[in-house]
């Protein structure tokens, strides 16, 4: 997906009549934007289901393995029961991990992950939301496994103050800032919106859809002071 | 807040908006002077990026895993099997040598306006850049920067005889971009992953346009 870019530059150059007129009533029609906010849930009940599924058969072949390495320790030669025994072993640790995989987006299910207004946007693991027009566009990348959410913080924005998402990350959709804040990232299974799954494409069309209305009426606050009073007076 | 809501007091205000915007654009080339300001003074005048010690770490227990496996491997009645092996410690005893100072060579700056890598003969214009990409796949790094078709390309050269070592490759076709290739990238000795370069690359590259913005702003005055 390809990042929405904030038009504001191009007002500096000097315009005409009609030009301005156009550039007003582009960006009232762009600033009509949805009028509830939504939340962006996380499904992820499946992917916990799979995960446990596999670390449990991959813990049993290890526990079974070891068994056997007891069970044959009086006949076999020792470099094989070493053999046997470090193979079993590993395979336990690797599903005793797919376990604690599971268990952690086990957690995850149902949390949210963003909360939207038409003006603000709050991550998982923010204090405060933040104000939409202080991010310049987003990617969504979607990966094997899971959905990938970038916001790019505008110039004039600040990075929100963010919780630091340390291991316990796994267990909540927490965002992180990357680069010093220059842009805020995080993951998902599934997004979910109202109960429902939501595509890829539906995702970002929603997105887009608020961050367009936000910045439509933050720069006709810039430009158009006595316009965007008028518009606040009418929501 | 639907248009017909809209469309009533818009009338009236035609007028007097005109005014308005007059007295306001003064104003207003300020604050975007500000604006682009803020763009360009968000990143460092300059930024030095090194490649990353991965092989630094790996080119040693490669060569060591080589050495091992040809000790195992050694038999005279198996030449065959003996030469692949020390081809396998040549090319990890070539790694570990060429890797010797990873993370401590400068090979691509990064300042508001403009892009240096070593091998390519001329800075790039961070403005005629319109697109940045980072993919790193384990070996190297590979960032590609789409140029805008109007750009003049630097020319590169390559550096053979190289195991993962700092490239540079302009291409004509199918799109005028720039590929820079290094094993990992690194600034001040902390390692930066793809999502990291790609944010710094992309503010870099709004720097330069703002940059631009400002250069023509300022001269039309």
């Amino acid at each position: 997906m390809r990042p929405m870019r904030n038009g504001n530059w191009i007002c500096c150059r000097l315009m005409n009549n009609d030009e301005r007129e156009a550039h007003l009533a582009y960006l009232q029609a762009q600033a009509d934007g949805p009028v509830e906010g939504f939340e962006l849930r996380e499904r992820s009940l499946g992917k916990a289901l799979a995960c446990a599924l596999t670390g449990l058969s991959l813990a049993g072949l290890g526990t079974w393995l070891m068994a056997l390495a007891v069970l044959f320790a009086p006949q076999a030669s020792s470099a094989a029961i070493w053999l046997l025994s470090a193979f079993g072993l590993g395979l336990a640790g690797t599903g005793a991990a797919a376990l604690a995989c599971a268990a952690a987006l086990y957690c995850r299910h149902g949390k949210r992950v963003l909360s939207v207004t038409p003006d603000s946007l709050c991550f998982a693991n923010a204090q405060a939301p933040t104000p939409l027009h202080a991010f310049d566009g987003f990617d969504v990348e979607q990966r094997h496994f899971s959905t990938r959410l970038i916001f790019t913080v505008s110039a004039a924005g600040s990075a929100p103050t963010l919780a630091p998402a340390c291991f316990k990350a796994l267990a909540s959709p927490d965002a992180v800032a990357v680069a010093g804040g220059l842009r805020v990232s995080l993951w998902l299974c599934t997004p979910v919106v109202a109960g429902r799954h939501i595509a890829l494409q539906e995702l970002v069309d929603l997105l887009y859809a608020y961050l367009q209305a936000a910045q439509a009426r933050h720069t006709l606050a810039q430009l158009f002071p006595g316009v965007a009073r008028l518009g606040e007076a009418a929501r | 807040m639907t248009m017909s809501e809209f469309n009533d007091p818009l009338s009236e205000l035609s007028g007097s908006l005109g005014q308005e915007y007059e007295q306001s654009r003064a104003a207003q080339r300020d604050r975007v002077i500000a604006e682009l300001k803020q763009v360009i003074e968000r990143v460092p005048e300059q930024s030095e990026f090194t490649n990353s010690r991965r092989y630094r770490v790996w080119g040693p227990i490669l060569l060591l895993g080589s050495l091992i496996l040809t000790a195992v491997c050694f038999n005279l009645e198996r030449m065959g099997a003996v030469a692949a092996c020390a081809f396998t410690v040549f090319i990890a005893a070539a790694v570990t040598w060429q890797h010797r100072n990873a993370g401590t060579q400068v090979f691509m700056r990064l300042t508001r306006r403009q892009l240096f890598v070593d091998t390519l003969d001329a800075p790039v214009d961070m403005a005629e850049v319109e697109d940045v990409s980072v993919k790193d796949e384990g070996l190297v790094t590979v960032q590609t920067l789409e140029m805008s078709s109007e750009a003049v390309l630097p020319k590169h050269h390559v550096v053979k005889l190289q195991f993962f070592g700092n490239q540079a490759m302009v291409l004509k076709k199918p799109r005028p971009q720039v590929r820079i290739m290094s094993a990992g990238l690194a600034s001040n000795g902390r390692k930066l992953d793809n999502e990291e370069v790609l944010a710094v690359l992309a503010a870099y590259r709004d720097a330069a346009h703002a940059q631009r913005q400002l250069d023509l702003l300022q001269a039309d005055e």
